[in-house]
């Protein structure tokens, strides 16, 4: 990976102040830098901030400390080279599936003739694999498609940035995997930078090339950055039955363990072993926490 | 017939649906057992009321006053739709002979007309359209203040702040504490002899839109108010502009919200009405009432309680109208009956 400054992120912290209360302090003191064309996965507990990290990158939510900048410009607000697929589809229940790309392409390339942005719809939405579905509404497919017409939205506003919110959290083991499939395809096909907020371990190890371990918080910071070994493209199955991968998955399953125990402040039994690890499973252990 | 159905449901005749189902349905006896409880059960709350008003009529006397019983009631809503047909027929003939003597004449129509009017009496029945209407104008007018206004207070805390304590000072003021201040204004601005609109509609009009635009502005408001915040964020991510947001994001998620606000609205107007068209002595249901009530005998008491349930039924449907356009407009419904 040619190392350029693209996505960076210089000492980032937030911090919620709720009238009355105690201000909060979610994350502090974050530095990443994330490379053009990189694929990035954080993981960590619930309530670590990982959503909310993703939130100041998209510009929806101002760092209160630290600043955020792509290729050298301070993010000061949300804008189209930075798409966003949020955690629950968020589809406009009103619109067809073409309805909601083209909302999305018509506010991004308002100076193109209208057929031109009909076809630049069509296209992601034939990438996506939804072309026979174009004008059905969101209530009428299924949770995977719904979340593959949330990545054509996003697409379609082609993007530099992809910020990926959880987006497959809600679906099945099948769906979810075939998923991720896709957006490592139109990753390597359009040179995509991709950020992608998860709960699953095998998911954050399968796409990425780094994966963030967040601290637990309040205050939460980076705890360890681990790079994945693995060349693309890469093969799900063999990949998942390797030595190297139940390797790597140990190490992210440790560190989140330790974290548990760490927030939980109990001393870990001695007789009890940190979980043992399955390779080879497709199922990452619960992460409630 | 499953479309047959459904649409039924839709249009709030959900009690034949199972019927409309029967012929198609896997289990018919399931059908006409959904069928005989969703009638059956009403037909035994209606026929129990009409027996014990029967009983209570018959029975009890009030000051020497004779109360109607549901029969003379029956037969006086009867004899208003029988006066009604024989206007019409009158008036048919009457204009068939305005127009035979405008041609004998040599002269055009209005000017026949003019001195020879038609000598009708005022219906009840036919003053139940002038009601509708200026029930619609009222709510009309009110709901075009309403949702723009609602729009902004959902949209901006700042003007939600600023406009809150006069929607809770104005919201519970009664129709027959707005009437006089709205009698006076329009009495002495409309110095029209022959304005665009009767002045005593005019003035029930206007009291029907001050009461019954606070539920649409509060609904329209908290529907505003309460937009997903992902379909926000897309707006924001998507840098929609402040038109754009509300046209293609706010509204249409707010559309439900605003409908239920309409319908208690047009509820709320329905109910205003007819004491405002009593004050104002408009011609219309309320108008209707008042005479009759100011001939205090046996039988407008018959004819004041038919007036009760015409009203009662003119609402019911209003707001059948109200659902059912709500169900049309909201897309599940439309699926369906596709």
């Amino acid at each position: 990976m040619p190392h350029q400054k693209f996505l960076e992120l210089i000492k980032v912290g937030k911090t919620f102040r709720t009238g009355g209360k105690k201000p909060a302090e979610i994350l502090a003191n974050i530095d990443l830098e994330i490379a053009k064309g990189e694929f990035v996965a954080i993981i960590g507990h619930s309530g670590c901030g990982k959503s909310t990290l993703l939130s100041m990158m998209a510009g929806l939510e101002d760092a209160t400390e630290g600043s955020i900048c792509l290729r050298e410009h301070e993010i000061t607000g949300p804008g189209p080279e930075r798409a966003v697929v949020f955690q629950h589809h968020s589809l406009l229940p009103w619109r067809t599936v073409l309805g909601n790309v083209m909302l999305a392409v018509d506010a991004v390339f308002t100076r193109e003739p209208k057929a031109e942005r009909r076809a630049r719809a069509e296209k992601w939405i034939e990438k996506v694999g939804l072309k026979e579905h174009m004008w059905k509404y969101p209530h009428e497919i299924s949770g995977g498609m719904k979340q593959r017409a949330g990545i054509a939205r996003a697409l379609s506003m082609e993007p530099e940035v992809l910020l990926l919110d959880e987006p497959f959290g809600a679906l099945d083991a099948l769906t979810r995997a075939q998923l991720q499939d896709e957006v490592l395809r139109l990753h390597a096909e359009n040179g995509l930078t991709v950020f992608m907020v998860t709960h699953d371990i095998d998911e954050a190890i399968y796409c990425s090339d780094r994966i963030v371990m967040m601290n637990v918080g309040p205050r939460a910071q980076i705890g360890q950055i681990l790079t994945v070994p693995f060349a693309r493209p890469r093969e799900r199955i063999s990949l998942m039955e390797s030595a190297a991968f139940a390797k790597v998955r140990a190490a992210c399953v440790r560190f989140l363990y330790d974290q548990k125990w760490r927030s939980a402040a109990v001393v870990p039994p001695v007789t009890a072993p940190p979980a043992p690890i399955e390779v080879g499973s497709a199922v990452a252990p619960a992460m409630a926490g | 017939m499953q479309r047959f159905a459904s649409a039924l449901d839709i249009c709030g005749f959900g009690w034949f649906a199972p019927l409309a189902r029967l012929p198609s349905s896997p289990d018919r006896r399931h059908e006409l057992r959904q069928f005989t409880l969703r009638v059956g059960l009403p037909m035994i709350a209606i026929s129990t009321m009409l027996f014990s008003w029967h009983v209570v009529a018959t029975s009890v006397q009030v000051g020497g006053m004779v109360l109607p019983t549901p029969a003379l009631v029956w037969e006086k809503g009867i004899e208003q739709v029988r006066e009604w047909r024989e206007d019409g027929v009158a008036r048919t003939a009457h204009s068939a002979l305005i127009a035979k003597t405008a041609a004998d004449q040599g002269m055009t129509v209005t000017e026949v007309e003019q001195f020879m009017p038609f000598q009708g009496k005022r219906l009840f029945i036919s003053q139940i359209w002038l009601s509708l209407e200026t029930v619609f104008l009222g709510v009309g007018i009110g709901v075009l203040i309403a949702i723009p206004l609602g729009i902004l207070c959902g949209l901006s805390g700042t003007v939600f702040t600023m406009a809150n304590p006069l929607i809770q000072l104005f919201k519970p003021v009664s129709p027959l504490a707005w009437f006089p201040v709205v009698y006076m204004i329009i009495n002495k601005a409309v110095t029209s002899q022959d304005p665009l609109l009767p002045k005593s509609m005019v003035i029930a009009a206007i009291v029907v839109a001050l009461c019954s635009l606070w539920p649409a502005l509060v609904n329209t408001a908290n529907g505003v108010a309460n937009v997903d915040k992902d379909h926000r964020n897309v707006a924001r991510v998507l840098n929609l502009g402040w038109f754009r947001t509300v046209w293609s994001i706010v509204l249409p998620s707010a559309m439900p919200a605003i409908f239920t606000g309409i319908r208690v609205s047009l509820g709320v107007g329905w109910m205003v009405l007819i004491a405002a068209e009593m004050m104002a002595v408009s011609p219309g249901i309320g108008g209707f009432v008042w005479d009759w009530y100011q001939s205090s005998n046996d039988i407008a008491l018959a004819y004041l309680v038919l007036a009760v349930i015409v009203i009662g039924s003119i609402g019911f449907f209003l707001d059948r109208l109200c659902i059912t356009i709500q169900l049309l407009l909201s897309r599940g419904a439309i699926a369906q009956v596709r």
